[in-house]
């Protein structure tokens, strides 16, 4: 097992250093450079490019920019706030943008498991169509799309919660964002669970588990959830990475100061730096996330564990 | 036995008549002599799905839905006399107004705030279906407009999930050991790193627009076809059939494309129906986002993001025809999807 999680590490951490190497030659490519302005002399430039260190063979430059990054500097924005560190830019934002899809993804994986499971214990019942139902509409339509008539309906004709966020009341103003983010979530949750249960249901374990005497909830606790848990976990890792791509467009509905909302600014003002700094923050979090999962898994699941010893 | 009498005639024959052989009867039957069993008659696969297919309500339904959506896109934006990007600025945000159904408080021209527009201007002979935009531009052409792109680039995610996808898991997995290994790696790295980061670079680097929407979505959208062809790939490769034909001395890409491929198709097929709404909702997410088809041009997703930015909670139903027509090709193309995968494969349906 060490060596299977030592060896995934190694990877990750490779992966990363390739997805970093691409995304510094992007940054080169880039058409135009930071210092635009008509006004500047040919000297003035190219004192500029030596005070950035843009006047150095690309290797070293990759080498530096690489060895900054790993002490957490990304260099500075060029355009958002001029000079700000990017460190400093994203500082807050980072949180925020985590506490909210932290409680997207844990409401949705509450929500979704329920919802599953009742329409596998009710399998083929008015209350199993109605989960089916729930979960294909979450499933197909765009979390954009739902924060969009809730910010209509219920913030701005009924008034209930605030149009946008707000750092007063961290919270409060988040509960909009958190349901519009999380109904990919709880439609896919709730799918999947619903199927691996109704595998679960019918296995011989549980008929062997009836037949000894265990019934109704106690039958269901024990065994078939416990069981179902598994491989839900294993999902809950590209859900949390579809909430990536969500929460850009929701924190920008909402005027959420996140990460996402950042990117999308900083991608219309075509500051670079700061769009390479998150899409690596992105990749960072991307690649930990299917790492802790993979490994979760193998921790949890014996068959897992031995097959991947052996 | 000339021309195979039934069974019983032809031993009564023997037994009670004192049956002579005559000279036809060991010769062999011909081709068009062999009867075919009817009763049995052996069931096409393709047929056997679409008897299937449309079982399914729901599916037809969607699929039904599709198509009017399609014929929408082609045929929409020629219904009326307004251009997609014909501006008009005296007759901006107008109500949506269709003659004959005026009796519908929905279309009949007026607004909550802002009255009807149509009679305060005095221009009753004006009808916009859905309404006019900020610049007073015909709704319904555009949002028919922007359906042809959202269609197109549909056409374009089949495209790349059945050519690049396909081809590179079924090599990668017909081959296996180092071929396998190296394209293996090569699909990992790719896949680590988040379409969202990949798309968002390829979209500064190149300009936006509808090629750099598909440009991207070759870079990304056949890893998941990949895997699943591989996958399959590794089921099929050792069974006896493969070294059958194998030994009657088949090349490779025959083995691959002629035999395995074949028996894998249904799910492929599947597969490449659930990419469809994926694209979809890529290109509108990206508009959305500003990186998308740049204006005059219309996109569902550039009207979404237009309309929220100008008009969402004064004028809501400039929003609407959009958010619907995509709302609505999402869930038809994810049910319809759906009712495939349980028509080519019943075997997934039991649970």
């Amino acid at each position: 097992m060490t060596k299977y999680i030592l060896k995934r590490i190694g990877m990750a951490i490779l992966t990363l250093i390739v997805i970093l190497f691409l995304l510094f030659i992007l940054l080169k490519l880039m058409p135009g450079s930071p210092f635009n302005d008509e006004k500047l002399s040919v000297d003035a430039r190219a004192a500029l490019y030596a005070k950035y260190g843009l006047d150095q063979p690309i290797y070293v430059q990759f080498f530096k920019y690489l060895i900054n990054v790993i002490q957490g500097d990304f260099g500075v924005s060029y355009n958002i706030s001029k000079n700000t560190a990017i460190t400093v830019l994203i500082g807050n934002r980072l949180w925020t943008s985590i506490r909210i899809g932290f409680q997207a993804v844990t409401f949705g994986a509450i929500v979704g498991f329920l919802l599953g499971t009742v329409a596998a214990i009710k399998h083929n019942t008015i209350w199993d169509s109605l989960c089916t139902l729930i979960s294909v509409i979450g499933v197909s339509i765009p979390s954009y799309v739902f924060a969009m008539f809730l910010i209509y309906y219920v913030a701005f004709k009924g008034g209930v919660f605030p149009l946008s966020y707000s750092e007063s009341d961290p919270f409060g103003s988040s509960i909009l964002p958190t349901l519009s983010l999380s109904m990919f979530t709880i439609a896919s949750i709730a799918r999947f669970t619903r199927s691996e249960m109704l595998e679960i249901l019918d296995s011989d374990y549980m008929l062997l588990a009836e037949s000894k005497g265990m019934y109704g909830a106690k039958l269901i606790f024990r065994h078939a959830i416990r069981n179902t848990l598994i491989p839900v976990i294993t999902v809950l890792a590209p859900l949390i990475v579809g909430l990536m791509t969500g929460s850009l467009v929701v924190e920008k509905l909402f005027s959420i100061p996140g990460i996402g909302s950042l990117l999308v600014t900083a991608i219309q003002s075509n500051d670079y730096n700061v769009v390479i700094a998150l899409s690596f923050i992105y990749s960072l979090m991307y690649i930990v996330i299917m790492l802790v999962v993979d490994i979760l898994y193998g921790v949890i699941d014996p068959r897992i564990r031995v097959a991947k010893e052996a | 036995m000339k021309k195979k009498k039934d069974i019983k005639s032809a031993t009564s024959e023997l037994t009670y008549k004192n049956y002579t052989p005559k000279a036809g009867d060991f010769d062999f039957l011909k081709n068009n002599e062999t009867e075919v069993d009817k009763n049995y008659s052996s069931q096409n696969y393709w047929k056997d799905t679409l008897t299937r297919f449309f079982k399914n309500k729901m599916a037809v339904i969607a699929l039904v839905v599709i198509l009017i959506i399609v014929l929408l896109a082609i045929f929409g934006p020629m219904m009326n006399s307004y251009a997609y990007d014909e501006v008009n600025s005296s007759e901006a945000n107008f109500a949506p107004r269709i003659p004959g159904l005026e009796w519908l408080p929905m279309f009949d021209g007026s607004e909550d705030v802002f009255g009807n527009k149509y009679e305060l201007t005095g221009k009753l002979d004006v009808y916009y279906w859905f309404g006019s935009d900020h610049l007073g531009r015909d709704i319904w052409t555009r949002t028919w407009q922007g359906t042809r792109i959202s269609l197109i680039i549909s056409l374009f995610a089949v495209a790349i999930d059945m050519v690049i996808g396909m081809s590179y898991g079924l090599i990668s997995g017909f081959f296996g050991g180092k071929v396998d290994s190296i394209m293996s790696r090569f699909e990992e790295i790719i896949n680590s790193i988040p379409t969202l980061v990949i798309v968002t670079l390829l979209m500064m680097v190149l300009k936006p627009g509808l090629g750099t929407i598909i440009v991207a979505l070759m870079i990304t959208g056949w890893i998941g076809m990949s895997r699943i062809s591989r996958a399959q790939m590794f089921k099929l490769k050792e069974q006896e059939f493969v070294l059958v034909s194998r030994t009657l001395g088949a090349g490779n890409m025959r083995l691959i494309f002629k035999d395995i491929l074949p028996n894998i198709i249904g799910q492929l097929i599947t597969n490449t129906m659930f990419s469809i709404p994926n694209a979809i909702f890529t290109e509108a997410f990206l508009s959305f986002v500003g990186l998308g088809i740049p204006a005059p041009e219309a996109s569902l997703g550039s009207l979404i993001s237009d309309a929220y930015s100008k008009s969402f909670l004064t004028h809501p139903y400039q929003i609407l025809p959009p958010l619907i027509v995509l709302g609505l090709l999402m869930l038809s193309f994810n049910i319809l999807a759906d009712g495939l995968r349980d028509a080519l494969d019943p075997r997934l349906k039991q649970v």
